[in-house]
């Protein structure tokens, strides 16, 4: 056996592994760097659904209560209808269900076609969001209750 | 270099390859696969002024007065045991079985609070909670908002009412 030859050997191996481990560091911060930005991904179904919602609660065509001024916030019996809901919430791409609860609890559901909250266990596929409002209620007398507001969209 | 030196040193390098080759996929994999989600979340704090804003108008039973009159009222008397006692008895009533039944509201004049009043479940014992590593086995997820307004007080001082509000599965 060459001693010096074994040696030699032994030494180019370990360079070429430190070699192999610069590359591997150099190769994965590049990848990484490349990567963050392009996996960046902005998740706007919450944002879509807090929209939503302010929509209902605040726009004088929805429920919000008028008289000289609107009163965001405070909702208008007499508009809580599906008819006037209906009008006011034109879209397709979301199933909503609304519940005013005062003594009574009064629902409503809007794109029946898509309203299946029975669904919501599949986060993959559905997003669905949940939020109750303390509220006033003008009828004939200011009353207070709770808006509960469930929508759901297909991922 | 001998010529069995020259294919040990090739048959290295092979190995030596595809194990930079293996270690660069799974690099890319592992990063490829964990995606960065940025959430929006400062619109949600916006939803919190319908709940501020509501409760400030809702009418006391203490002599008729309005949440934000009453807070004016105790700040001018420096007494804020009624104000305390009705805004935790109005929260619970309206909040404690719902999806937002964690909350805080206090008041402050020039960065002094005046008085805070909370759900039982407290703040702060539930963002411990929250980084609990039990925590990752169940799905309930607190997303706290907050909200700020000002209320006159009867001399013209600023008076600020701060409500955080924690609700699940917003």
């Amino acid at each position: 056996m060459d001693r010096k030859g074994d040696f030699d050997l032994t030494k180019e191996w370990l360079i070429w592994i430190v070699r192999a481990i610069v590359f591997f560091v150099v190769i994965s911060i590049v990848i990484i760097i490349i990567y963050i930005p392009i996996s960046l991904s902005y998740n706007l179904d919450g944002l879509q659904h807090s929209l939503l919602r302010q929509h209902l609660i605040s726009d004088k065509d929805c429920l919000a209560y008028e008289d000289s001024r609107v009163y965001p916030g405070t909702i208008d019996a007499n508009k809580f209808t599906q008819t006037n809901l209906g009008k006011c919430f034109d879209s397709t791409r979301y199933g909503v269900r609304l519940s005013l609860t005062t003594n009574l609890i009064n629902t409503l559901t809007l794109n029946e076609k898509l309203a299946k909250f029975e669904f919501c266990f599949d986060d993959k596929n559905f997003y669905c969001t949940n939020r109750t409002f303390y509220v006033l209620i003008k009828n004939d007398e200011a009353e207070q209750g709770l808006l509960n507001i469930e929508i759901l969209n297909q991922k | 270099m001998k010529k069995g030196q020259e294919e040990l040193m090739f048959v290295f390098s092979l190995i030596l390859i595809v194990l930079v080759l293996t270690l660069f996929f799974i690099v890319v994999s592992v990063v490829g696969n964990n995606r960065v989600e940025e959430k929006i979340t400062s619109m949600k704090s916006n939803e919190v002024n319908i709940d501020l804003l509501n409760y400030l108008k809702t009418k006391t039973s203490f002599n008729d007065l309005t949440f934000s009159e009453l807070i004016a009222y105790s700040y001018s008397k420096k007494d804020y045991n009624e104000i305390e006692k009705l805004t935790k008895k109005q929260f619970d009533k309206y909040y404690s079985q719902e999806t937002c039944n964690q909350w805080i509201l206090k008041a402050e004049v020039n960065n002094e609070e005046l008085f805070d009043s909370a759900s039982d479940f407290s703040l702060s014992s539930s963002i411990e909670n929250q980084r609990n590593p039990f925590s990752i086995f169940t799905k309930k997820k607190i997303n706290y908002a907050s909200s700020s307004a000002f209320i006159p007080g009867f001399n013209s001082e600023k008076i600020i009412a701060i409500l955080i509000l924690g609700c699940e599965n917003e």
